[in-house]
């Protein structure tokens, strides 16, 4: 018999949450209140403000394991023999039996009918959503210096080592803090916050796909645009009709090997491609970001490979961050990825023809590293001076370089 | 095929057992498991519902066969000490109709009780309070007269979760196994099932981890029996009692009527891959007798049995294991 595993107390994973999105944990009281309670809340003084600015509802409902609205039906399925289904969202195509549940946890069939279990049930934020900006995401060609209110469920359809959010994105919304928040919530908060987006992120939008598309419409409707950060894992008929509702998308390309996706990912790489080609064709605005893993996805020739391919396909104008990898949930035997790394990574892509290629988590203060800043393809003027996510300064101007007017591809005021 | 024995060679040989001190003739550097299948169908009085003064006596008989006690009593005290806090491990996903049913878990529950465990340190649990709820259990976490009834949601936060990592496996481990239990028994029930080709007490662990869906993906037979491998399981299993009450043969999880056989049967051991393979052969037997094809012609064989075997959990080979018909 082997020795039997290794059992890392809870407390030990307390220490290594860091770099993440704020989560809704309870620090807001996961109970409804009753009227009672409330004017007792009011009459504690300071302490309860929060409870009582629950109580009025200028933050959702939120409690653990709720899942507000069980009952929406998935959209990609289909109906197979003895109550069993095939769901068709994502390249996992799921056949699930009756009373089971899909790879990513969050959908379920329940006799014979496909149910999606977030709908509604943002668990990030202490209203449901975080006000970020549009540079963490990162998305740098998509209106700059703007906020865009994040919101995610639980779950995920892979299952990567080195997630970064894996207490939201690898388990079940039974086990997540849950706000009641249907969509015109989220695009209430969002102006509430002077958010210009709504960002699907953190765990996988995809597994949240009618949530996430429900309130791309209602955003629309209200002036409010949508971005979806994905690992692109989605199967192309989904994807084309997001691109409807959609004004942008950032893709996760994890690696350019198909070892990779299936050592440390749980996936394949030909689908996330075949994604990137699909957002390509339906003139979709989308930039990749590529987490440097040392020794695992930083060998000079894949990098060299992709850059090619993403030349090939996508065309040289598509943004492409190499960004640093630091030691995380199931991959905490490795260092951060050195700065050096992902610098050779730009040089690289950038000697294939790409022209905005950039770096990320270099935290180069105080000016900022050269590959966190974007400069004009043509005249070679720095534009768009960052540091981290902080926006020094900006000369793009109605979407033209300032200095040769050269127009700068990607979405701009 | 394992060796059978009829009711009267087990009291015979319970009697020598127990002379011989070989009650679990595996762990003792015998040759046997003992997998003990009691069976009465008039425990069934009607499709959700059970005699519970049978049921008792069926799962009394079956474990002292088990362990190799002629008295129930003794065989109940001889896998758990009163000291003990006993979770129960229930499998109730598929509703009333096809779950560990609530008269099973009473009369473990009230085996234990009489062998000296306390009604405060016995958990009868689950995944969800939801499923527990719909399989007819009431969640009480304290002031129980019989039991606690409890499932993993009510304490899961990233807070009190522990981090397993084994072979395939990496998951959150309830703390219901971590911090509340010294001891288990798994209670599944008798299943077909679409991806794992059977669902018996190996594969009711799933509901002990927090993604069991992550192994619907790939190497599902793997984390099933690294996860029965892993120390804070293997090191708190103490028996495994398959509620086959209910066996469902085909189209599992879910229940189906038309794939439904009620046999009234309790089947119990000390190894949980003997009783795995002892179950998976019922299965197979009910899946011939309805001119369905073996699970392995249908491409779900339950390769975690004999991975299991192969890690040293228990026997997967017929001519170690000794069933004991009662
Ligand atoms: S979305 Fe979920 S259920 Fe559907 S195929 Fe993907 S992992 Fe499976």
């Amino acid at each position: 018999m082997e020795e039997g595993g290794r059992l890392i107390p809870a407390c030990m994973w307390s220490s290594l949450l860091d770099e993440r999105p704020s989560f809704s944990t309870g620090d807001v009281m996961p109970v409804r209140m009753s009227r009672r309670n409330f004017i007792a809340a009011c009459a504690g003084g300071g302490c309860a403000l929060p409870l009582a600015a629950q109580a009025i509802g200028a933050v959702g409902d939120i409690k653990r394991g709720g899942i507000f609205y069980p009952d929406k039906e998935a959209r990609y399925y289909e109906k197979l023999p003895d109550k069993r289904i095939e769901c068709t969202l994502c390249p996992n195509r799921c056949k699930v039996g009756d009373r089971e549940r899909g790879g990513c946890g969050v959908r379920i069939n329940r006799e014979g009918k496909y149910y999606t279990l977030v709908w509604g049930n943002s668990c990030v934020g202490r209203d449901g959503g975080n006000p970020a900006p549009i540079e963490k995401k990162p998305l740098f060609h998509f209106l700059p210096t703007t906020r865009s209110y994040s919101i995610a469920t639980a779950g995920c359809n892979v299952t990567c080592k080195f997630c970064q959010n894996w207490d939201i994105s690898q388990v079940w919304a039974e086990q997540t803090f849950n706000h009641d928040l249907p969509p015109k919530a989220v695009v209430a908060n969002a102006k509430r916050h002077r958010c210009r987006s709504i960002a699907y992120t953190y765990s996988e939008p995809v597994i949240f796909y009618e949530y996430m598309y429900d309130t791309a419409v209602a955003g629309r409707a209200a002036g409010i645009k949508s971005v979806m950060i994905s690992n692109g894992y989605i199967e192309k008929e989904p994807m084309v009709e997001l691109c409807k509702v959609l004004d942008g998308v950032k893709i996760d390309l994890k690696a350019f090997t198909e070892e990779f996706y299936e050592k440390l990912v749980g996936g394949k790489l030909g689908p996330v491609l075949d994604t990137l080609v699909t957002l390509r064709e339906q003139e979709m605005w989308f930039e990749i970001v590529y987490l440097v893993v040392p020794t695992h996805n930083d060998d000079p020739d894949d990098i060299k490979r992709m850059s090619k391919w993403i030349m090939k396909e996508l065309g040289p104008h598509v943004p492409l961050h190499f960004t640093v990898f630091h030691p995380t949930y199931r991959l905490k035997n490795l260092p951060r990825t050195p700065v050096s790394t992902v610098a050779r990574c730009r040089k690289i892509a950038m000697g294939e023809g790409l022209k905005y290629v950039y770096v990320g988590n270099v935290a180069a203060w105080p000016d900022g590293d050269p590959g966190e800043s974007t400069s004009c393809h043509k005249c070679g003027k720095k534009l768009i001076h960052r540091v981290g996510f902080l926006v020094r300064s900006n000369k793009v101007r109605g979407g033209k370089c300032a200095y040769c007017g050269t127009k700068i591809p990607g979405v701009w005021e | 095929m394992a060796r059978e024995m009829n009711r009267r060679t087990f009291i015979t040989n319970a009697s020598l057992a127990l002379a011989a001190g070989i009650a679990r003739a595996a762990d003792d550097g015998g040759e046997s498991s003992i997998v003990a299948v009691a069976r009465n169908a008039k425990a069934i009085v009607d499709p959700n519902k059970l005699d519970a003064k049978i049921i008792r006596e069926l799962v009394d008989s079956a474990v002292a066969a088990a362990v190799g006690e002629a008295r129930p009593r003794d065989a109940w005290r001889k896998l758990f000490r009163p000291h003990d806090r006993v979770g129960i491990k229930s499998n109730t996903l598929s509703g009333p109709m096809l779950s560990s049913h609530p008269r099973v878990a009473g009369a473990v529950a009230a085996a234990l009780r009489d062998a000296g465990v306390k009604p405060g340190n016995i958990i009868v649990w689950d995944r969800l309070s939801d499923e527990i709820t719909r399989a007819g259990f009431n969640i009480r976490t304290k002031n129980a007269r019989d039991y606690l009834c409890m499932a993993t949601d009510g304490r899961y936060s990233r807070n009190s979760n522990d981090m397993l990592e084994y072979g395939e496996i990496g998951s959150f481990l309830s703390p219901i196994v971590t911090r509340l239990c010294t001891a288990l028994i798994s209670l599944p029930i008798l299943k077909d099932h679409d991806l794992a080709g059977v669902t018996c007490g190996m594969k009711n662990f799933f509901g002990a981890i927090h993604n069991p869906n992550k192994y619907h993906f790939a190497n599902r037979h793997d984390a099933i029996s690294d996860l029965s491998c892993s120390r804070p399981i293997r090191s708190r299993l103490r028996l495994t009692l398959c509620d086959a009450t209910r066996i469902s043969y085909e189209a599992g999880p879910g229940y189906k009527p038309q794939y439904t056989e009620r046999p009234g049967m309790i089947i119990a051991s000390r190894d949980p891959v003997a009783l795995d393979f002892v179950g998976w052969q019922k299965i197979e037997e009910l899946r011939a007798a309805h001119g369905r094809k073996p699970l392995a012609k249908v491409g779900r064989e339950p390769k975690f049995i004999e991975r299991a075997a192969k890690k040293g959990l228990g026997t997967n080979d017929p001519g170690k294991i000794r069933i004991i018909n009662i």
